[in-house]
């Protein structure tokens, strides 16, 4: 039974559009890569609902890969691929059920 | 039916005919110009209603504003 | 000038797809009023209501908004509005703020942020009824004591679900004094759209607000609250790969098939009736010029556009339906790498697909795009998606030179050719979209971000009310702009009145005739005979208007055999293959709608692109028609 360790070096994490399909995940991270325009990015994604703490799952790639259908929280969006990797997250197993 | 009649009632149709569609179609600010311009000439409504609607009104949104009215000089 | 009081306005905010405009459907019935801001170039969905006291109250429909920091044009309206910084609109005297109880974890940080401005809010509980079916427990009262605020349930589908939100307008709407809260600065809790954010500490206040939500949650024993798997079970299969596109394609199909062939009977019926109409007037009248305003401008001009009242109900049927259920996103998430090599993203799907309806909503739609290029350029395409005004056209051609053979099981050729006529406005406007994005460098990151709502079980009263609000919108633009167009021509057509023993019909001799006779030395190149040249003049104002035009053109110069308001076999034995064929070609890509020029230019703010618009759409209409006649009288030899 994995539990979190307090520094993040040992987890993997990943950016949101590397993350399998179907498996669930926890948000450690919403960042800008660079400039400006990112920075706008990730604030919108957090005004969606892409928060740290947040559970996320990948539903369906569309064709040709992009874009990606993630659940987060109760929502589902569609995200592009550079707007998906500024969300870094983390894989959670089934024992990651309801950890707060 | 005289056929004066008839003829008045067809004048009469294709003048509304001819008001209406200029009013739909003519460039709002062309209307709200003739309408100053006809200030005092017709009555206040109608120059209203002639400077009032926007050629999108058969399909689309409306201006909810009217603008405001021509005042005498 | 007496002193009005005004009555109440009350306004409906919330996130995107709380089903907002469904309750506000429910609370005015059909009482609603669009228009715009003044001023401003978004639409104002306002309505009427009246409380069981007979109070009269105002009710806004604001476009739906993530967060007071506006992303959209849209979104900007909705904060602006909200903050009273629309110069000629009151502030609302109570913010209805709506909700999704089935999805409070979202929903609610818009609320916090709404009562931080210090006004009036009621908060809106709505969905309560599929949130309980889903066993969520849902208390009213004990989410208003976590907020502190009033809060009412709705169900925005169910006659009568709004009861409780009309009787607490009752009860309060006259304490409309805003209550400020201390120390509360409501102009610095939105920021317009090009003020440059700081990035971090805008993150920070969002996670504060969320937060504060699951304390608020938790509080109310949801916290846990698993998202909804049906909706997942079905997009395993629409989102899927292979699946997906083909179950999209196959929905195209059926409605474009539907439209054709499954309104044929009620459109004959309608023909049969006005062709009655037509033979009453005849019997009643003695022939003289009103008979001939009756029934060649009226009938046969209004008369032919108003038989295509059944297919434009289907059409937007398919298209509301499709709406309401939740689908839209989903057709346009998998055709947004599609889109995207043509520059556009899925976002522009729905503008476009609203298009096909008719494309002044089109238009408006595009407002939800925030990538400003992305919205320029499907305001600038939308037009070439055929659009329902082109249906009458279409059908009346296709009827008239398309052998109604079948051409596989189910599949005729009637409906392949109107499939390829809808392929070719799709390809143009991709190619249209295409050469713009070659012009234009820049490979900014377009954003996607779209939601896409849980499946809904459309509801048949929001469908009914959208259906009727466009049958009206069809039957007003008939009876007012077009009946006056037809009588306008019909008046050109009809005199002068040539002397005793002119050799040729009547028609020629008027002013419409000769003015058509000038107009085709232009046409004549691309094969169009007078009477097209002079039926498309007033056909500039309205797609459609082309249709009665040829109506009442031919009805003045057929002989006594014919029956009013049937065109068909008028033009049947009057044009060559080749010249529909073109007409059709034309028809593909040319600007003949006043309407849509003038939205595109306010939603530009300029003349420059409805000029653009009309200017390229124009060239291509004359080439794609001069293209089609002169390879089709090459291939079917001279006629």
């Amino acid at each position: 039974m994995p539990t979190d360790r307090p520094t993040a070096a040992a987890e993997e994490t990943l950016g949101l559009q590397d993350l399998p399909p179907h498996t669930d995940a926890r948000i450690v991270a919403v960042e800008a890569h660079n400039g400006r325009e990112t920075a706008d990015l990730a604030e919108r994604l957090a005004e969606i609902g892409f928060l740290p703490g947040e559970r996320v799952r990948l539903l369906a790639r569309g064709p040709f890969g992009e874009p990606l259908a993630v659940r987060v929280g109760s929502d589902t969006f569609a995200l592009r691929r550079g707007e998906a990797a500024c969300v870094r997250v983390v894989a959670i197993g089934p024992a990651g059920d309801g950890r707060p | 039916m005289s056929a004066l009649w008839e003829r008045l009632i067809v004048a009469a149709a294709v003048a509304a005919s001819a008001l209406y569609a200029f009013k739909a179609l003519a460039p709002f600010g062309w209307r709200v110009s003739l309408a100053r311009r006809l200030t005092g000439r017709l009555p206040d409504r109608v120059l209203i209603w002639l400077a009032g609607q926007s050629a999108c009104d058969a399909c689309g949104p409306r201006p909810a504003a009217l603008p405001p009215r021509p005042r005498a000089p | 000038m007496n002193a009005l009081v005004a009555d109440p306005l009350v306004a409906l905010v919330g996130n995107p797809n709380c089903g907002k405009t469904a309750l506000f459907n429910l609370l005015t019935g059909s009482r609603q009023k669009i228009a715009n801001y003044a001023g401003v170039t978004v639409e104002r969905k306002e309505g009427r209501l009246r409380t069981r006291s007979g109070r009269r109250v105002r009710v806004l429909d604001l476009p739906g908004a993530y967060s007071l920091r506006p992303r959209t044009p849209d979104e900007q309206i909705t904060c602006d509005f909200v903050l009273g910084r629309l110069p000629d609109e009151p502030r609302p005297d109570v913010v209805v703020a709506v909700v999704d109880a089935t999805n409070l974890r979202r929903h609610l940080r818009l609320v916090l942020a709404l009562k931080r401005l210090g006004q009036p809010v009621v908060v809106a509980l709505n969905m309560v009824d599929l949130a309980r079916r889903r066993g969520l427990p849902i208390d009213g009262a004990a989410l208003s004591r976590e907020l502190a605020l009033p809060v009412v349930e709705t169900v925005g589908v169910r006659a009568g679900g709004a009861q409780a939100l009309l009787d607490y307008l009752e009860r309060e709407h006259a304490a409309a004094e805003p209550v400020a809260a201390p120390g509360d600065h409501p102009v610095a809790d939105a920021i317009p759209l090009d003020e440059p954010a700081a990035a971090t500490a805008d993150m920070a206040s969002v996670a504060a607000d969320q937060h504060e939500v699951e304390r608020i949650l938790g509080r109310l024993g949801l916290a846990g609250v698993r998202a909804d798997t049906p909706s997942d079970r079905i997009d395993r299969v629409v989102l899927h790969p292979v699946a997906g596109p083909l179950i999209l394609a196959g929905t195209l199909f059926l409605m474009f098939q539907a439209v054709f062939a499954w309104a044929q009977p009620f459109m004959r019926a309608i023909t049969a009736l006005i062709a009655a109409l037509a033979g009453l007037v005849a019997t009643v009248l003695p022939a003289g010029p009103l008979a001939s305003l009756l029934v060649d401008g009226v009938l046969a001009g209004a008369g032919s556009v108003l038989v295509f009242l059944p297919q434009i109900v289907l059409l937007f049927a398919f298209i509301l339906l499709l709406e309401d259920s939740g689908y839209l996103p989903r057709a346009a998430f998998l055709l947004d790498r599609l889109m995207g090599s043509v520059g556009l993203s899925g976002r522009s799907f729905i503008p476009l697909l609203s298009s096909f309806a008719c494309a002044v909503p089109g238009i408006l739609a595009a407002r939800t795009i925030p990538n400003a290029r992305d919205r320029t350029v499907t305001i600038l395409i939308a037009p070439l998606m055929t659009c329902s005004a082109r249906l009458p056209v279409y059908t009346l051609l296709i009827g008239t030179f398309v052998p109604a053979r079948t051409v596989g099981p189910g599949i005729g050729l009637q409906g392949l050719v109107l499939l390829a006529l809808y392929a070719a406005g799709v390809g143009g406007a991709f190619a249209v979209a295409w050469i713009l994005k070659r012009l234009r460098r820049g490979s900014a990151l377009h954003p996607l971000q779209m939601e896409l709502p849980t499946y809904h079980v459309p509801s048949l009263r929001n469908l009914g009310i959208g259906l009727l609000q466009r049958v009206e919108v069809f039957v007003r633009r008939v009876g007012t702009i077009i009946l006056a167009l037809m009588v306008l021509l019909w008046f050109l057509s009809s005199f002068p009145v040539p002397p005793a023993g002119y050799p040729g019909a009547a028609i020629e001799y008027s002013l419409a005739g000769r003015l058509g006779a000038l107009l085709a030395y232009l046409f004549a190149p691309i094969g169009f005979n007078w009477q097209i040249s002079i039926a498309l003049v007033p056909g500039i104002a309205a797609r459609e208007v082309v249709v009665g035009a040829l109506g009442t053109v031919y009805s003045l110069a057929a002989t006594g055999q014919d029956v009013a308001g049937q065109v068909a076999p008028l033009i049947a034995r009057a044009w060559s293959l080749p010249t529909a064929f073109a007409l059709l070609a034309w028809y593909v890509f040319a600007p003949q709608c006043l309407s849509t020029l003038v939205t595109a230019r306010r939603e530009t703010n300029s003349w420059r692109y409805p000029a653009l618009m009309a200017g390229y759409q124009l060239a291509l209409a004359y080439g794609a028609a001069g293209l089609t006649y002169h390879a089709s009288r090459w291939l079917l030899g001279p006629a």
